[in-house]
């Protein structure tokens, strides 16, 4: 390339950047339209296999109307429910899967609350955040959500510290206070608008 | 130059953390555990070579006043390259990872090999340079994340490896743990050389060195 080649070389460096740009566009557009099918594949596996995890007596999963659910929300709900569905079996349903984003310390906590029309906790399942590693992040151990697993869901639960949790309790984790209350929070959101839906 | 020279010069004699110190910002963010240490080390090593082969082979072709344009161009399409195709068939991995492959275009180890190696040098050459300072920064990831995670969490890759009474030392996974692990290794792999330097020094010119004071090198 010479040093000052005027106009000429503003344009042939101008192509030689388009040639390549354009390339690099073809070849995204082009493993764009292969991937896309099995992202989106993914995806809905993805989000099948997380309700399952949160009911696993059920076999299919319905996503309720939002003009149903929605207008039943008060105050702070607004801003965590995130999705509805109907667990189902064959064409019974059995119950509710609520997902919900409270926020935590890291940022929202998403997990999805499954509810029995019997008014049973099924268990929870907290499948994304971002709180601190060692402290928060043990709210996401089979373990520590295993608790709210046939927990009744006739009244809010409450969070209690150092010692056994009774009936409507939960044991918080040690040092992730605000973890611990946001997944509650959560949890309490999907209680209150199951009370509310069945 | 042999293409082992190219390979070893990233592992350690220009080790991209501890000697070079660039692409601090990543390193930093995901060392609070081993997993997530191996798994951006993997993911930079890949992203790494790929684009760098490719600035290799058009490097006869890139005019010098728009090189960098074009080298962005390269990683961020190599990038996303990866993150869809991840996404598309590895999911499992995909979920740990994706926080962590978008800020691959942004870490500056993958430009500095482009601009100081592969924009100057053939295909093979800079395939086992990219690969040996992929390699280097996995290996460099992974000694930060185990200290991190060992003291400040008690366990490797998840499993407990302290004494249940251990009470773990939370500043170490918190940001300034990463500080000061990085800062303290680093510091580490300097004296390592210097001890090293005055060994050969003193090798050359005939002086046998007292063995009691080799063995403070691991100190």
């Amino acid at each position: 390339m010479p040093k000052n080649g005027g106009i000429k070389e503003i344009i042939v460096t101008g192509l030689i950047l388009l040639l390549i740009a354009g390339v690099a566009g073809v070849s995204l557009g082009f493993v764009n339209a292969v991937t896309k099918g099995p992202i989106e594949e993914q995806n809905k596996i993805a989000e099948n296999d997380a309700k399952l995890a949160a009911f696993p007596q059920a076999e299919q999963f319905k996503p309720v109307d939002p003009a149903e659910w929605q207008p039943l929300l008060e105050g702070d709900e607004k801003n965590i429910v995130e999705s509805v569905d109907t667990a189902e079996d064959g064409g019974n349903v059995l119950g509710f899967v609520i997902k919900t984003a409270p926020q935590g310390y890291g940022g929202p906590v998403e997990m999805i609350v499954g509810i029995t029309k019997e008014g049973k906790l099924t268990g929870i399942n907290i499948v994304d955040h971002s709180e601190t590693p060692g402290l928060g992040a043990k709210a996401a151990d089979p373990k520590w959500q295993g608790q709210f697993k046939d927990k009744p869901a006739e009244s809010p639960l409450s969070l209690v510290k150092n010692k056994k949790a009774g009936s409507g309790e939960v044991e918080a984790l040690t040092g992730a206070t605000v973890t611990s209350n946001a997944v509650t929070k959560g949890v309490n959101a999907a209680i209150d608008l199951f009370g509310k839906l069945k | 130059m042999g293409y082992w020279n190219d390979f070893t010069r990233g592992i350690w004699r220009e080790n991209p953390t501890f000697k070079m110190v660039i692409g601090i910002c990543a390193t930093l963010a995901v060392s609070n555990s081993v997993v997530n240490g191996i798994a951006m080390g993997f993911a930079t090593t890949f992203v790494l070579v790929g684009s760098c082969v490719i600035i290799s082979a058009l490097r006869n072709f890139t005019p010098e006043k728009i090189r960098m344009p074009i080298f962005v161009v390269c990683i961020a399409t190599f990038t996303t390259i990866v993150s869809m195709i991840m996404n598309a068939y590895l999911l499992d991995l995909y979920n740990v990872m994706k926080l962590y492959i978008s800020l691959i275009v942004v870490n500056c180890i993958i430009m500095a090999r482009a601009e100081a190696f592969a924009s100057k040098n053939p295909v093979p050459n800079t395939f086992f340079d990219a690969l040996g300072m992929g390699v280097g920064y996995t290996m460099a990831l992974t000694i930060i994340s185990s200290v991190r995670e060992i003291i400040g969490n008690g366990t490797f890759l998840g499993m407990q490896v302290m004494p249940s009474t251990y009470q773990p030392v939370l500043l170490m996974v918190l940001p300034p743990g990463a500080f000061l692990t990085l800062g303290l290794l680093a510091g580490l792999a300097r004296f390592i050389d210097t001890k090293a330097e005055e060994r050969k020094k003193a090798s050359k010119e005939g002086v046998v060195e007292d063995a009691g004071t080799s063995s403070d090198i691991t100190g």
